[in-house]
């Protein structure tokens, strides 16, 4: 064929391939019939018997490096063999039966520390049933060295022979983290068609080991702490218990939730003073550490909730709670009792109704009262030759809001909102605030195929006098300072063709905190995002996302009030993150074979910039996060009971973090940190799996 | 290299113009895909995939009759479609409130009861955005997991998850609704507490107290210091120390190590943490800085 014919004839094809009749031409009455067709045939459908699947899935992998980030959460993040078993029996009764029985108990990743188990049970419409164990792991810290000794345990030591200067010689290393182990247990019960009745209990346990910064109470200026491997073992338990009404109209529901949190071993922990120069007889300089004290949450719950026609609704939530706390303190002081005796009453109040008044106006508005009244008693006292006075905290919050809609055209609408939002507070620099905040947007299904919405806002935040006890005079706290903001989105969703959808989406927030001589000035982030999905074959699925942001802040600040002459100084903060992704499946032989590969990239940096009045400054190190991820997969059916699934992951990933990296245990003054460095690793994993369905 | 080209896209062009099925997917959560919405809502020829599509409510909670509640003890398909089949639930062709007026006259209840007056509902999003009725997936959603649905919109909020320091959701551990109910709560941001720090107490209960020693901001909201999507500052900070803790305090010595980008202890390490680690409040009676 002849070259331009040939190429004539491509092109055609190209553009008969590009451009493809629309679904949405094709009538709805064709679809509207075959419907019906199909929906007499399952009228007649005979009835199946009660149905009983059950299916085993057992995977072997290997990583062959350990990893901080892949695995964190689920356990595979050490190098070397993981078995990981898992499987699902369930139930139902036939469709058409007399009952609408099922359970299903299901276990995943058994051979992991996030391994679980869930069985849920009932009949349908009558009642429910569930029960759940869980585990979940989360390493925070891998290979780091630390001179205590029975690190993670109550019992802290430091070598006899060890000191301040020479503490490098006395490392051990620990790979640190914590696990939760979450067991629960609840049901449901349909008492008539209208009202029903549920609970549910959770019960958690945490424990592991974490980081924590102790000073042992020496001066400021002696730049004396430690940061020490410190246990975590405490437990909370939540229980709930609601009754609900569902009427037509009118729904309704009473409930009731107890949530109580306690130490499994002990309140106070006592740290040696690694600080020291000597650490024979550290023992004898021991700080105690308080620890998170057992507390309890009691909250009465109430909803109703009225429609008045299809469109149209008011409704109220009452909440009242209680939170109590009476540990007893870890040292006698005069002045304070024994114990705090703490309470908090809260009370949250929603009002809210919606309707639409006129065919082309939807209206909402609501009302939200919300207090914090802490009972707890304010104590003066002498510490040190220092009179101390505790703050607890009470605020209220008194926050409307109206929003409107307005169909300008079909399919188009005109937003408007209005939020007004007061609080008050105690023991606060500033005792008001208040924030009114205005939007309007417009959202359009008017193209075909296209979906797209646009938002500006703007809002104000000022407040009553502000009031520093402390120096400087003129710094704002930047979330009570005056604030003004403004805002800017758009989302679209195109269906470019059948096959092809972009969906982009972007924000900005800038915030001006101008009026505050010090204190944050100014901050601004905007966000760009889009994501493709493209369907070129019935066979082939592809996507694609990107997605940028961006964070810049600007604080101005003042030399400590010691110094004769404070100067004046400014930061500029800018935290950039980028993340790309594609990927892809390919039913290389449909319903046999599928096979797929993802690329995922995410770069993060944090820059620092300081600025001083009348020269100086600098600027900080970047800090850096790189992941590269590269997953391949492929999913092969053996025959109609016998799945296998191969996967492999190729992981990059790699932080820098001038905090931390090249420190080591002694070299920033007189603390003694913890030998660590950012990760850096390049690990692969690769697993088997195979799933037998009988 | 021209002809190559040509021939490439002719190929795909091809594939294109084929006759296109529904894109089922199997649920599964362990696949390493990010969450995007890879499901393009059209079908091309849906009259030769109706009776699949059809078959499909099978394996879905409405279809038990002996549930009372449910369509199909209730008239079968005309229950949602009417009863010449004139619901066809077009997302295109269709408004909201036409498309959820057969849901919501069953599930106007239980986590639902909020719907009517949520951003979600007042932003013109129907049931069939998120959900699709046939099929077997848990709670009948449209992809495999929430992160995938939610993140379909939420595109920023999906990029967080893959920043350094996040909350489990990219690797299954938790859902979007463990902390939010997109049908509307009594809480802001449709979260399932009435208030922000309600939802974290859910499974931080050891930041609530009362404490001796309470740190103002920490009582009032959580994400004064934290995004709890995810950050590049650990533990999902808004900001580094010193610089998040500047933002309201420049006492005695928070200033000076910044002022001139010097290393020292009140920025290497845990910066302000390396001492006053207690900053959620504590118990201690010494605690006034919340050093103890």
């Amino acid at each position: 064929m002849h070259a331009s014919r040939k190429t004539a004839l491509i092109m055609g094809l190209c553009a008969l391939g590009l451009i493809p009749v629309p679904a949405w031409a094709q009538p709805d009455d064709e679809v509207r019939e075959a419907a019906q067709e199909a929906a007499a045939a399952i009228a007649d459908r005979p009835g199946v018997e009660h149905t009983v699947r059950r299916e085993v899935r057992l995977g072997l992998g290997y990583l062959d490096n350990d990893s901080f980030r892949l695995g964190r959460f689920t356990g595979v993040n050490e190098e070397g063999w993981f078995l990981d078993m898992g499987f699902l029996l369930q139930g139902q009764d036939a469709q058409n039966s007399e009952s609408a029985r099922y359970w299903r108990l299901e276990g995943r990743n058994l051979g992991l520390d996030s391994r679980s188990l869930r069985l849920d049970a009932g009949d349908q419409g009558r009642y429910s049933s569930f029960f759940y164990y869980r585990e979940i792991p989360n390493t925070l810290y891998r290979n780091l060295g630390t001179p205590y000794r029975g690190s993670g345990s109550g019992n802290l030591r430091l070598p006899e022979d060890g000191g301040r200067e020479v503490a490098d010689a006395f490392l051990t290393e620990r790979t640190l983290g914590t696990s939760r182990q979450g067991l629960g247990a609840g049901g449901r019960v349909n008492l008539d068609t209208r009202w029903r009745a549920s609970t549910a209990v959770h019960h958690e346990r945490k424990d592991g080991t974490i980081i924590r910064g102790v000073n042992n109470n020496h001066f400021w200026t002696q730049e004396r702490s430690s940061l020490v491997p410190v246990p975590v073992d405490y437990e909370t338990t939540r229980f709930e218990a609601d009754v609900t009404y569902d009427g037509d109209e009118l729904q309704g529901r009473l409930g009731y939730q107890l949530s109580v949190f306690s130490q499994r071993d002990g309140h106070s922990l006592d740290v040696p003073d690694a600080t020291r120069p000597d650490w024979s007889g550290a023992g004898d300089a021991v700080g105690t550490v308080s620890l998170e004290p057992d507390n309890q949450f009691h909250q009465v719950t109430g909803s109703l909730g009225y429609s008045f026609s299809d469109t149209g609704r008011v409704g109220a939530d009452v909440a009242l709670g209680r939170m109590t706390q009476d540990e007893r303190f870890v040292e006698d002081v005069a002045g304070l009792p024994g114990s705090l005796n703490g309470r908090i009453n809260t009370t949250l109040v929603n009002l809210r109704a919606s309707g639409r008044p006129h065919p082309r106006v939807n209206l909402r508005a609501g009302y939200r009262y919300d207090d914090r009244d802490n009972r707890t008693n304010a104590y003066e006292y002498e510490l040190d030759n220092r009179v101390v006075a505790t703050r607890p905290v009470s605020y209220t919050q008194n926050r409307y809001h109206l929003d409107a809609s307005y169909r300008v055209q079909d399919r188009t609408h005109l937003n408007l909102g209005v939020v007004r939002d007061e609080r008050e507070r105690t023991f606060s620099d500033r005792k008001d605030t208040d924030e009114t905040a205005y939007r309007i947007g417009v959202r359009s299904r008017a193209l075909p195929r296209t979906s797209l919405n646009v938002e500006l806002g703007y809002a104000e935040q000022r407040g009553s006098q502000y009031e520093r006890e402390t120096g400087p005079e003129e710094l704002r706290q930047y979330y009570l300072a005056d604030r003004d903001r403004r805002t800017a989105s758009a989302y679209a969703s195109f269906h470019v063709t059948d096959r092809i959808q972009v969906t982009p989406r972007v924000q900005w927030i800038d915030d001006d905190y101008t009026r505050s001589e010090l204190g944050l000035q100014q901050a601004e982030r905007q966000v760009w995002a889009v994501d493709l999905s493209w369907v070129p074959t019935d066979r082939i699925t592809t996507y694609g996302f990107y997605a940028y942001e961006r964070t810049e802040a600007r604080q101005a600040g003042r030399e400590a009030l010691a110094f004769a002459d404070p100067r004046n100084w400014r930061s500029d903060r800018d935290d950039e993150s980028v993340t790309l992704g594609v990927g892809g499946e390919y039913d290389l032989r449909p319903d046999r074979f599928t096979v797929g590969a993802e690329v995922l990239h995410v770069e993060t940096s944090g820059r620092l910039r300081t600025l001083v009045e009348g020269g100086g400054g600098g600027v900080y190190p970047s800090l850096d996060s790189r992941l590269t991820q590269f997953s391949l997969y492929g999913d092969y059916r053996v025959n109609e009971n016998l799945d296998f699934r191969l996967r492999y992951m190729v992981e990059r990933y790699r932080e820098k973090d001038w905090g931390v990296d090249g420190v080591g245990v002694t070299g920033v003054g007189n603390l003694i940190l913890l030998d660590q460095d950012s990760p850096d690793y390049t690990t692969h994993l690769i697993a088997g799996a195979l799933r037998y369905r009988f | 290299m021209r002809q190559w080209l040509i021939l490439i896209v002719a190929a795909v062009a091809l594939a294109t113009a084929g006759p296109a099925t529904v894109w089922a997917i199997e649920a599964d959560p362990e696949r390493p895909i990010r969450g995007v919405d890879k499901i393009p809502e059209v079908v091309v020829d849906r009259t030769a995939q109706i009776e699949e599509h059809v078959q499909r409510i099978f394996n879905s909670p409405h279809a038990f009759t002996a549930d009372e509640r449910t369509p199909f003890s209730q008239g079968m398909c005309n229950a949602c479609h009417g009863p010449g089949m004139e619901t066809l639930f077009n997302i295109e062709k269709e408004s909201p409130e036409r498309l959820n007026q057969p849901c919501l006259s069953c599930h106007e209840e239980g986590a639902r009861r909020h719907w009517k007056g949520s951003t979600h509902e007042f932003s013109g999003l129907a049931c069939v955005n998120c959900h699709a009725m046939h099929n077997e997936r848990p709670r009948l959603l449209k992809a495999d997991t929430q992160m995938e649905v939610c993140g379909s919109c939420h595109l920023d909020r999906r990029a967080d998850f893959g920043k350094p320091s996040h909350h489990p959701v990219p690797e299954g551990i938790m859902e979007c609704t463990d902390c939010h109910n997109p049908h509307g709560t009594p809480g802001p941001n449709k979260l399932v507490g009435h208030t922000i720090n309600e939802t974290c107490f859910n499974c931080h209960a050891e930041k609530r107290g009362p404490f001796l020693w309470e740190h103002n901001p920490v009582r009032e909201s959580c994400v004064t210091c934290h995004d709890p999507h995810g950050s590049i500052h650990r533990p999902l900070l808004q900001a580094r120390s010193p610089g998040l803790c500047q933002q309201c305090h420049l006492g005695t010595h928070s200033d000076v190590g910044l002022s001139a980008a010097r290393m020292d202890f009140r920025v290497q390490g845990r910066s302000c943490l390396n001492c006053h680690s207690q900053i959620h409040g504590t118990n201690h009676p010494r605690g006034h800085v919340f050093k103890e």
